[in-house]
Parts: structure tokens; sequence; C-alpha cells
């Protein structure tokens, strides 16, 4: 690897994806680890956050407040929907002007295509889904999780800058709002160098937006395996999770079965990381591509018919039942309390 | 029309069903791996899928790039199978230790000795690293346009239309050939080899590439080439131990809204 002057860059980047109400869960997450870090860094650091967006510039005083210093905003109609190639550029370019030393990108279906490909460009390092940032002495240690989280491996970048992670929405905590803070904006024109478009975007269908709670953030989720059997009995889970105002998450052969429409509620490395105070799993084997994505919740009850089932390692309490004889039972009883 | 040419990349990957017994060996810090036997990384057996039938569609040819050890020819030439022309496997210590950038710059570089290609497919991510990181940067380093999540793809006459999910739905683009797809299960429908397939893929040529054979520049494959650098392994902390709940149907749920109740989840109204 060529060496870079690795002192002239300083500072952190964080980009993640908003919708039209405002920046994500997720990006907010990252400020809020940002600002961790921030705090343990011996020398001068600012936190930046990147917008990229048709007039986003309105969401850059809430960035703020969740620990943005400084707020880049690349807008213009072009960048309405994600297009990759424009929207890699625009990456590319804010990195270039900030010259962080720490990029956090959140690991979404964009932002995961824009990581991958600014490091190329930039010859830098770039570690996947980490689960936690920290330094040791004075280096920069991005721990990164192999074969669905069963191991975790440190890993470092020291000879090239930005040192680039991207992040799964839920692995990091946000930080207190602080209505007062206030932060720099700044506009960035990025000039497209390519004389056409590789890619036309023709059409963008955005999802129906449901009710439902996010499973990302609901305090309670039910979730349910390949176990559950069959759509009739699937209602049950929502049964359930209604009665705690919380929401169900399934596994990928469930969805696969088609029991459950929604694709985003599928919990895992492929999908959804959780962290709700309980988490009901019901009908689940455990296998580690699944419970890599539960993130410490404050209890985990298991219920699964095969005692040896591997899901009960990970659980606090354990039922090896049947769940047919377990779950209606369990529903009554919770409704009879709220009619109580 | 001459058919499209197309690349496929395959990564050999450890069986999935072998990862609770993968751990760290806690004296020497290494892998060890238990026997898992090495498979089909499980995207890449739809991209081929979907290879195989634009090729039945529109002609052409289907080559498989492959960065691995010299052991992996049985998951090459199972998922040559499918419809593959040619095998390339790419295999030299000088690749050990790459990291994502390595390894996109390492099969980019056997790529362009042997293409030109109209379509490169993917697999969007793969099971053991699952990074989610090399196609894109294979893209970059071949400087083609690529899509990454790639749910249909499609060729009309002199260009390629392709659905993909992006953060809030479904986008669709057209574009240009050359290009490269990251692929999801969506873009195929599963079949498995039979066992006179893989019979048959033993009569294409299979090729093996070292470093020497690539002229690549050495500063840019393997660990050199890598700048991220891998630090201790280690399994999670599992400091759970479950409590598991006996007795009739009514206990358990008894039991079960107790400690439901502790955890501070119902809520009062
Ligand atoms: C690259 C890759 C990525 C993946 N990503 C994900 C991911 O993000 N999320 C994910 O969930 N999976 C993912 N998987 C799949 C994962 O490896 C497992 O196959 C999956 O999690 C198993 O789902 P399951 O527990 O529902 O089904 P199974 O493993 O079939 O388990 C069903 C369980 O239900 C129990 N059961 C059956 N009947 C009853 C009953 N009547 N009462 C009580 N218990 C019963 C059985 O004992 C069994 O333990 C991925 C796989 C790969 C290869
Ligand atoms: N060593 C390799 N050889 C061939 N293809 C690879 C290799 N590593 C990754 N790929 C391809 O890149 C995709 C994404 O892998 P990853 O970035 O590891 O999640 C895989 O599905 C393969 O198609």
């Amino acid at each position: 690897m060529q060496q870079q002057e690795t002192q002239k860059y300083s500072g952190i980047l964080v980009y993640g994806s908003h919708n039209d109400e405002g920046p994500s869960e997720g990006m907010l997450e990252l400020l809020g680890e940002a600002g961790r870090l921030q705090r343990q860094m011996d020398r001068p650091c600012r936190v930046h956050a990147l917008l990229i967006g048709d007039d986003v510039q309105r969401f850059a005083p809430e960035l703020g407040w969740n620990g943005a210093d400084e707020v880049i905003c690349i807008e213009g109609e072009a960048y309405r929907d994600y297009r990759p190639d424009l929207y890699i550029d625009a990456l590319e370019a804010a990195i270039e002007q900030v010259k962080p030393e720490i990029a956090l990108i959140l690991a979404t279906v964009q932002g995961s295509e824009m990581a991958s490909s600014a490091a190329v460009r930039l010859r830098t390092g770039l570690a996947a889904h980490c689960v936690e940032l920290r330094f040791d002495q004075d280096a920069y240690v991005q721990v990164v999780p192999a074969f669905a989280g069963k191991i975790l491996g440190d890993i470092y970048c020291p000879d090239t800058r930005p040192q680039m992670a991207t992040i799964k929405k839920g692995m990091f905590e946000r930080a207190e709002v602080d209505s007062r803070r206030t932060c720099r904006v700044r506009m960035l024109e990025v000039v497209n160098s390519r004389a056409f478009d590789p890619i036309r975007l023709i059409s963008s269908v955005r999802d129906q937006k449901t009710e439902d709670v996010d499973i990302g953030s609901a305090e309670v989720v039910i979730g349910g395996g390949l176990g559950i059997g069959s759509k009739e009995h699937w209602e049950q889970l929502e049964q359930l999770a209604s009665l705690f105002h919380g929401a169900v998450g399934c596994t990928r052969p469930a969805l696969d079965q088609g029991w459950t429409e929604r694709e985003d509620s599928m919990i895992g490395t492929s999908g959804a990381v959780i962290h709700p105070a309980l988490y009901m799993s019901i009908g689940i084997s455990g296998a580690a591509h699944h419970t890599c994505g539960i993130k410490d919740p404050k209890l985990h009850i298991a219920i699964n018919r095969d005692p040896h089932a591997a899901i009960f390692a990970t659980a606090d309490i354990g039922v090896a039942e049947e769940w047919d004889t377990i779950l209606p039972l369990l529903i009554d009883r919770l409704a009879q309390r709220k009619e109580a | 029309m001459k058919g499209l040419n197309i690349a496929v990349c395959i990564k050999p990957v450890p069986d999935p069903a072998y990862y609770d017994k993968i751990s760290v060996d806690p004296k020497t810090k290494r892998l060890q791996r238990a026997g898992a036997p090495a498979m089909l990384n499980e995207l890449d057996r739809y991209a081929v899928i979907r290879a195989a039938e634009l090729k039945q569609q529109h002609g052409g040819s289907i080559t498989l790039f492959s960065m691995a050890p010299d052991d992996s020819r049985e998951t090459l030439l199972e998922a040559a199978a499918y419809g593959a022309d040619a095998i390339v496997l790419l295999s030299d210590r000088k690749f050990a230790g790459a990291d994502t950038l390595a390894t996109a710059y390492t099969l980019s570089e056997a790529i362009a000795a042997r293409g030109p290609y109209d379509l490169i497919l993917t697999g969007n991510e793969s099971s053991d690293g699952g990074t989610n990181q090399v196609s894109a940067q294979l893209g970059e380093w071949l400087q083609i346009p690529h899509v990454l999540h790639v749910r249909s793809i499609d060729y009309h006459q002199d260009h390629f239309v392709v659905s993909a999910a992006s953060d809030h739905g479904v986008n669709t683009y057209e574009v240009t050939p050359p290009m490269l797809c990251g692929v999801t299960r969506q873009v195929a429908q599963k079949q498995y080899q039979t066992l006179r397939g893989i019979k048959y893929s033993t009569r294409i040529p299979y090729e093996i590439l070292r470093a020497a054979d690539l002229g690549a520049d050495e500063d840019r494959i393997g660990d050199a080439g890598s700048p991220t650098k891998a630090g201790a392994i280690y399994e999670p902390p599992q400091q759970k131990e479950v409590r598991m709940l006996t007795g009739t149907a009514d206990e358990i749920v008894e039991q079960l809204l107790l400690e439901i109740r502790k955890a501070g989840v119902l809520q009062e109204h």
C-alpha cells in the first residue's frame, strides 16, 4: 500500500440515511458514537455530518442537536432518488473536502455500496458492519463480525485515511438531544466528471409507509420462525405483539414462506438489528445468522419444542414446549389483564 | 447479435451449518474451523443460475472467476454445472491476507485480462465475511457502472434493465453494458445441480492463474495490497445462563407473566 500523509486528516465524517421527515435513527446513532470517539481523542476533532438529497439542508439543525459540529449538504434535484453513480461521487467529494481521519457510514443498502466504492477511489480500508469502535493506546480499532457474529475480529487501518467503517442501525446509542447546540452548515457542489450518465434511473417505487412499529426501535419484539407452521398461526404473533404495542420480527425461512410480507422485519445478518427490552423468540432454532441481530435484550424468552435448540444458549428464559400450548394461554391472560 | 459474455464471481465459503463449531483456540488465538466443508456461497448460486438463463435467451458465454485455494475445484465444478463455459481460479500464496480492496483488485485484473465482458455478476454478499463490499469494489476497479441488491436483470437489445432495492423501496435502472450486478435471491429460482451436470463441467477449460500470470501490481495484492490489517480474533462473550421453565402450561404461563412484568414492559393503563 502506498503510505499517505495520515496527519493531514482529522475529524470524523458521518453519513446515514434520511427520509422526508428527517435524518434516520441510525444516522443519529452514528453521531452519538462519533461524539464518544471525539471525547476519547487527545487532539482536536470535529464531527461532520453529511446530507445528500433534495432539499436536505432543513435537517441540519437536528443533526447539530445530536452532536454534529458541521453539516455538509450536497443538494439538488438529481439527488432526489438514489443513483449509485451520483451518490458515490458525492460521498467521495465530501471526504476529499473534509479529509476526516475516521468515516462512519450507516450500513443501509445505499450506504454500504457508497462506502465500498469510495474506499476504492480513495485507496483506503473499510471495515464492514462494525460492532464496536475504540482506541487502543493510540490506534483506532474497528471490531467486525465474521461467520455471522460467531467470531469477532479487531481491524486496524494503520497507513491510509480515512479509516472507514460501515455500521448497522441499532448498534450504537444516540446522544442526549441538546437543542441549544448549533452547527455550521456548508453547501458543497459536486461536479460530475463523467461525460454521460452510465446509469439511468427509470423508476423509483417507495415502500408504502405502514403504521406498524419499527422493529429496530421497538420495546417489545415477538420473533417467529419456521416452527410457527402457517400463515394462520402467524396471526397469533401479531396478536401477542399488539398487546405490548410491540413489533413482530421473523427469520428468513418464515419470510420465505410468505407468512409475513415485511422484509424489513427480518432479524439477523441480512436483516435488522433489534435491541428491545423484551424479545420472545418462538419456533426459532437460533442460527447465528439470526441471533447476531439480537442486541442486549433485557429479557429474552425462547419457546422451542426442541430442548437442545441453539436458541436457548442466547436466551434468559427457555420453554421447551410446542409453542401452541403456551402462546394462546399467554395471549388470553394478557388480554384479560388489559380488560380488567 | 453477438450474445452476452458474462463473468460470474464465485466464492467458496465454509458451510454455515458448521458455524456453531467454529471457535478460536484459546492458546494459539487462531481460528478453528472444525472441519467445516467448503460450499458455494449461497448468493453466488443465484448469480450463476441467472447467468445461465440470460445465456439461454441471448446466447453468449459464461466464465467463472474465483480467488480461492487450490482445493476449491469441487465447489467451482458445481457452480459451473449450471452452464458455464470456462473456470478461472486465482490461487497463490501471494494473494493470502487480502482484504476486500485487494480481493476486488485481484479479481478485476483477471476479469480485465480474460474479458471484455458485457455483464459481471456477483453475489450481493458472502455468508462468511458478509461484508457486502467486494461487488461494488470490483465495479470500481473495473471502472464500470455497478448496481447492488439486484432483484431482477433483463437484457433488451443494447441495454440492461435492472431493479434493485434502495433504502426506501425499489429502483429500476437502465444501464448500457458493460456493467456489474450484485444479486440477491430474488433474481432466480433456486435449483440444485445433478451429478450428471457436475460431471459435464469437468470437461470445460479449468485454468489456474498465479500472481505472476496476472502480471498484477504486487503492491495491490494480498496482505501488501490491503489497507486493513487483522488484529486479534475472539469469540463474543456468552455470559447468559438460560433458566428452563417446567410445569403445566398454566404454570409456565404464570411464570412467564411474572418475568415479563419484572422486565417492565407491560404498559399500565
Ligand atoms: C448468507 C445467509 C444469510 C442469512 N441471513 C439470515 C438473517 O438475516 N436472518 C435469519 O433469520 N436467517 C438468516 N439466514 C438463515 C439462517 O442461517 C437460518 O437458516 C434461519 O435463521 C433459521 O430459521 P428458523 O429458526 O425459523 O428455522 P429452523 O432452523 O428450521 O428452525 C425452526 C425451529 O422451530 C422449532 N419448532 C418446530 N415446530 C415447533 C413447534 N410446534 N413449537 C415450538 N417449536 C417448534 C424447531 O425445533 C426448530 O428449532 C441466513 C443464511 C445465510 C446462508
Ligand atoms: N475470493 C473471491 N473470489 C470470487 N468472488 C468473490 C470473492 N470474494 C467475494 N467475491 C464475490 O463478491 C460477493 C460479495 O462478497 P462479500 O463482499 O465478501 O460479501 C460474493 O458473493 C462473490 O460473488
